[in-house]
């Protein structure tokens, strides 16, 4: 019992190990497409070293993310990349950082990043407040973590961690003006992260640093460079508690539900194993083997691997989706930089028209632009046009000359006195809303000019921000934006003007898309920050079909240095099929229910095996009971029993018949091989006439009562037995033979000594009444008898009367003794019984005289045949039979004797008119010293052995004898003997 | 008058039987079988009632030894006794020869006293 139980808890220990050892790590590891990334927030605030004072703040929008790289032996190298840019958006330069980090603990490891960094890239999981060290970020030294308070963000818990520190970043920043050379970058951070405290998922970062210029010879400070602080957008927030609930849910089911599962199903185990075995041990049996239990671990692996192939699968349709629609965005991407580039392509043509013919007029612009057709090939574009640029001065003249042309009501607008102007002078096609641009002067709004400016410092095109196009009515007003190519004057560095276009941001975007379908919905977002005055153009897919998982994305893609920042949301199936984003369900719900089942098949399995063992140990044991007890019962019976199957072999034998037959081990024996059979002079009855052969043959029940017979022992002595042998049946079909026989030494002992007794007895007794009776007749004989008084004759004839019943008794007691001790002389022969019934009548007369009783009988005696009989015996028989068909009769009765003779049978019946048997008592006529209850009340003589004896005469002949009686009426005895022969008439 | 020898070990046979017969015979008697056969070696008588269970020797006995004498040889001997004949006796019987076998309480004293009378006619 404790064996197993402690193999249970071992195979637990074991699941629970590999589980936790094994599984978990690999499931929670940092999976091999691992990203992580955030919008940034950041706030500068510059130190302006001639006014002495920080020159406000300035706010930017960036994005980092990092993500695995390469997969090495022990190590993902986690590569970081990220743009720093200026204020205004201008890309400085790229930062490249590599980490190698333990997938596992997610710790740096030494020699694998670009540099030696320690702690970790991120948070610790399972946070119990403990310090921690940190370096993930831009700065060259660890941070040292410290908890400081809890918060709750959106109902998820946090640990908010801290940190002091200083950090030199001279090296990161030596795009600044003596940076590296003469001074340093030091910086004063303050940082702090809000952390998941089991996941160790990082949700909000906030840094609030200072950064000083110092000396780098002598280490002083020399001024403050710059005071900023970043942190994560509010999306970027929402975004990371989404991602933190996921992964501590994933966590604490990896960690905590599955090894508590494991762990209960061990305590199921357990108790099953513990109520089971108590069962069985009740039962006597206890087979709970090692394979039983082992067994159970097959549906424990089936749900580990249900639960790794269910992982999998999302896995897979996850990196599907997300391949997808990695793949649509960047076909977004590429059709906006695309058209971007033909449309920078057309104005560079128009500005090479400028630059071949110096001067362009209208009419050749109007022909220039009809000529490349840009409804047809350039759908979107709303106009090419280009803008004068005109100094102060200019202005007047620019507006003579354009009324000159005809169009008279021409000026440049807004009004006002600027430094330099820079109308629409040609738009085409001159036509509809472009007509309203005309004269509109683009540098004198803000966010024109700056594109403008972009233009004209680069010298290569540029993009505005939004606008709303002059172009535009009140009807279905459109977000714009315009494009500009600067053209300066002669190959000089005089601005001449700007060939530009307006754009329509649904027109152009139309022409982006040109009809195409889109599973993404997306949303374009002038500049970095996603907020609804920036919001360009929004994208609506078709495809609503709901899918659980919503893929997000917000890419900042540069158009000639401008960012537009788009969102792309996906929440529908892209191109997936149904049955694909089923087979992670089918995968875990099949899985469950084929462990469950194997379960139960298990479970099935092995308690069927002990139902059935227990079923057959009781079975086993009630029948050995039984079979013990009937054991018991067969040795404890007094006689000789032995079973033979059907052909007389032993099959079973109890102690007795073992004692009695001196023999040992006789089953499978054969019975009458082993033990012999003789009769009174010791000669072996022969095999077929033995009493189980008989019953063996016949199927019928075999007694033998007679003294005739003995087992001969092994030692060569006998013992007299009394046997049955009775045969057995099984669905009536003859299957063996049970003998039973008894040693009756004592009994026939007891007999002859009884006969013996019997016999002496009579014969002592014959003297005395032999005497009585001669000396009666003596004195009837004698002279003088007539003397005698009547009163004395009337005693002596009362001595006479006894003496005769007395002599009778005797008679009667030595035929039976005879008969017992099989002394009688009986030897049948052909016999003519009408001689011996006359004489028997005749002889009868006297008696039946005194009782007034009359015989009927036939006159044909003579006719009868001969029967077979002992004629002396036959005699005794009769006189029996008639002496007590007058005895019982009554006074003037008669006795009628018929003949009938059939086949071979004579019968002959006697019947009177006495008292009659009671029938109750007829049955037991027969026996030695019997007499009917009435006959003893009628006074009658009798010793109750006539019948007896007659009984054992005439069947000792071949014949019968039957009674029929009724009380009151008479009885009829009736003989049947065999005949031997016909009188020949 | 002729000679009747009793051998009976039961007196009142005796005295009965010498009684009925000593008005017409001499009777002698001896009480057991060895007395009985000295006295019938002796004597000689015409007949012997010859009892079987005695003392000494039995009725059988006596007629065996009788009958390997010369006198005994052909001497009348009636068996009276109250024995059943069986078949051992029966042998007996055959072989020595009695005149009769009585059984005493069977037959009656007159039909005794004819056959005696018959025998030595």
């Amino acid at each position: 019992m404790l064996k197993k139980l402690l193999l249970i808890l071992g195979i637990s220990i074991f699941s629970i190990s590999v589980w936790i050892f094994g599984i978990a790590p690999q499931l929670t590891k940092l999976p091999h497409d691992f990203r992580y990334s955030a919008d940034i927030f950041s706030q500068d605030n510059f130190y302006d070293e001639k006014t002495h004072q920080y020159t406000g703040p300035v706010y930017t929008k960036t994005h980092f993310s990092y993500g695995v790289e390469q997969i090495q032996k022990n190590a993902y190298i986690i590569q970081n990349k990220f743009d720093v840019k200026t204020p205004d958006g201008k890309k400085v330069f790229t930062v490249e950082r590599l980490y190698g980090v333990n997938p596992y603990t997610r710790t740096h490891i030494a020699n694998y990043g670009d540099k030696e960094r320690e702690g970790y890239l991120f948070a610790p999981r399972n946070l119990q407040k403990q310090p921690f060290t940190y370096w993930h970020i831009n700065y060259n030294t660890p941070a040292h973590m410290k908890f400081s308070y809890e918060e709750e963000i959106d109902g998820l818990k946090t640990y908010v961690y801290e940190a002091h520190y200083h950090a030199d970043q001279t090296e990161n920043l030596t795009h600044l003006p003596d940076v590296g050379i003469k001074k340093g970058v030091n910086l004063d951070i303050h940082l702090k992260l809000w952390i998941e405290p089991l996941s160790g998922h990082i949700i909000n970062y906030k840094d609030v640093t200072t950064a000083y210029f110092y000396d780098l010879k002598f280490k002083n400070r020399i001024a403050p460079w710059n005071a900023f602080t970043n942190t994560f957008t509010q999306k970027s927030i929402e975004d990371h508690i989404l991602l933190a609930r996921s992964e501590k849910t994933t966590l604490l089911l990896v960690w905590i539900v599955i090894p508590i599962v494991i762990f209960l199903l061990g305590v199921a185990l357990f108790l099953f194993c513990i109520i089971r075995t108590n069962t069985y041990k009740k039962l006597g049996i206890y087979k709970f083997t090692v394979m039983n239990i082992l067994l159970f671990l097959l549906p424990i692996c089936s749900l580990i691997m249900t639960f790794i192939g269910w992982r999998y699968t999302v896995k897979t349709v996850e990196s599907k989706l997300q391949n997808q629609f990695e793949a649509e965005i960047t076909g977004i991407e590429e059709h906006i930089m695309n058209r971007f580039e033909i449309y920078g392509n057309v104005l560079q043509g128009a500005k090479g028209l400028f630059i071949a013919s110096g001067t362009v007029s209208r009419t050749q612009w109007k022909d220039y632009i009809e000529s490349i057709n840009i409804e047809k090939h350039y759908p979107g574009i709303q106009g090419i046009g280009f803008a004068t640029h005109l100094s102060a001065g200019e202005k007047v003249l620019h507006e003579q000359y354009i009324r000159a042309e005809g169009f008279t009501d021409y000026k440049v607008w807004p009004a006002g006195d600027r430094e330099e102007y820079t109308p629409i002078t040609y738009l085409e096609p001159f036509s509809g809303r472009n007509l309203r641009a005309f004269g509109y002067d683009m540098f004198a709004e803000p966010v024109r000019r700056s594109a403008m400016i972009a233009a004209r410092d680069s010298g290569n095109q540029s993009v505005s921000g939004k606008v709303t196009l002059v172009q535009e009515t009140n009807q279905a007003p459109q977000a714009g934006f315009l494009m500009y190519v600067p053209l300066y004057k002669d190959k000089s560095s005089d601005l001449a003007g700007y060939v530009y276009s307006p754009f329509r941001m649904n027109d152009f975007m139309e022409g982006v898309l040109q009809l195409e379908q889109y599973d993404t919905n997306f949303a374009i977002f002038d500049g970095t920050e996603l907020t609804k005055d920036n919001l360009l153009y929004t994208y609506q897919s078709k495809d609503t079909q709901n899918y659980t998982k919503t893929f997000k994305k917000v890419k900042t893609i540069y158009i000639s240095g401008h960012p537009w920042t788009i969102e792309f949301i996906n929440t529908s199936t892209l191109d997936i099929t149904t049955l694909e984003i089923l087979i992670p369900y089918i995968v875990l719900v099949g899985g469950i229910l084929f462990s469950l089942l194997l379960f139960a098949f298990i479970y099935a399995l092995v308690t069927s095996r002990f139902d059935a063992l227990a079923y057959a140990e009781m079975m086993t044991k009630s029948l050995q009971q039984e079979k013990a007890k009937d054991e018991a019962i067969l040795s404890s019976i007094g006689e000789g029993l032995v079973a033979t199957d059907k052909n007389g072999v032993i099959i079973s034998i109890n102690n007795v018949a073992k004692r009695l037959l001196g023999i040992k081990q006789p089953i499978g024996e054969k019975f009458t091989s082993v033990t012999t059979l003789e009769d009174d002079n010791g000669v072996p009855l022969p095999e077929p006439e033995r009493p189980l052969i008989q019953t063996l043959r016949t199927g019928h029940m075999n007694i033998m009562r007679s003294t005739e017979f003995f087992y001969k022992r092994e030692d060569s002595t006998k013992i007299p037995v009394a046997l049955t042998v009775s045969p057995i049946m099984m669905h009536k079909k003859l299957i063996g033979a049970v003998t039973v026989f008894r040693d009756i030494t004592k009994e026939k002992e007891i007999d002859k000594s009884k006969t013996e007794f019997v016999s002496l007895a009579s014969h002592e007794l014959r003297t005395p009444i032999g005497v009585i009776k001669w000396y009666l007749e003596a004195i009837y004989q004698d002279n003088d008898f007539s003397t005698l008084s009547e009163k004395f004759k009337n005693y002596l004839h009362e001595i006479k009367n006894n003496q005769q019943r007395l002599l009778s008794i005797v008679h009667d007691l030595l035929n039976v003794s005879k008969i017992d001790q099989n002394k009688i002389i009986n030897q049948p022969v052909s016999t003519d019984v009408a001689a011996i019934f006359e004489s028997v009548i005749k002889q009868m007369q006297v008696i039946a005289q005194k009782k007034k009783v009359q015989f009927i009988y036939p006159q044909g005696f003579k006719s009868l045949p001969l029967v077979t009989v002992d004629p002396q015996r036959f005699y005794e028989t009769l006189e029996n039979i008639l002496s007590n068909a007058i005895k019982y009769n009554t006074e003037g009765g008669t006795v009628t004797i018929t003949f009938s003779h059939k086949k071979d049978k004579l019968e002959i019946s006697i019947s009177d008119t006495g008292i009659g048997i009671p029938k109750e008592n007829i049955s037991k006529l027969f026996s030695k010293f019997y007499r009917a209850d009435n006959a003893i009340r009628s006074n009658a003589d009798g010793t109750g052995l006539g019948l007896y004896v007659t009984k054992f005469y005439i069947e000792s002949w071949g014949g019968s004898i039957h009674i029929k009686s009724t009380e009151h009426k008479g009885t009829t005895v009736i003989l049947s003997l065999l005949v031997t022969q016909k009188r020949t008439l | 008058m002729k000679k009747i020898l009793i051998i009976e070990d039961e007196i009142a046979y005796v005295k009965l039987l010498t009684e009925k017969l000593s008005e017409n015979y001499t009777v002698l008697d001896a009480k057991d079988g060895k007395d009985g056969l000295e006295k019938a070696l002796k004597t000689k008588p015409d007949l012997i009632l010859l009892d079987i269970r005695m003392p000494i020797l039995n009725g059988f006995e006596v007629l065996h030894e009788l009958r390997k004498d010369a006198y005994g040889k052909h001497a009348k001997v009636i068996l009276l006794t109250n024995l059943e004949p069986d078949a051992n006796m029966l042998e007996k019987i055959l072989t020595d020869k009695p005149l009769y076998y009585f059984v005493k309480s069977d037959i009656e004293l007159m039909q005794l006293l004819t056959v005696i009378k018959e025998a030595l006619a």
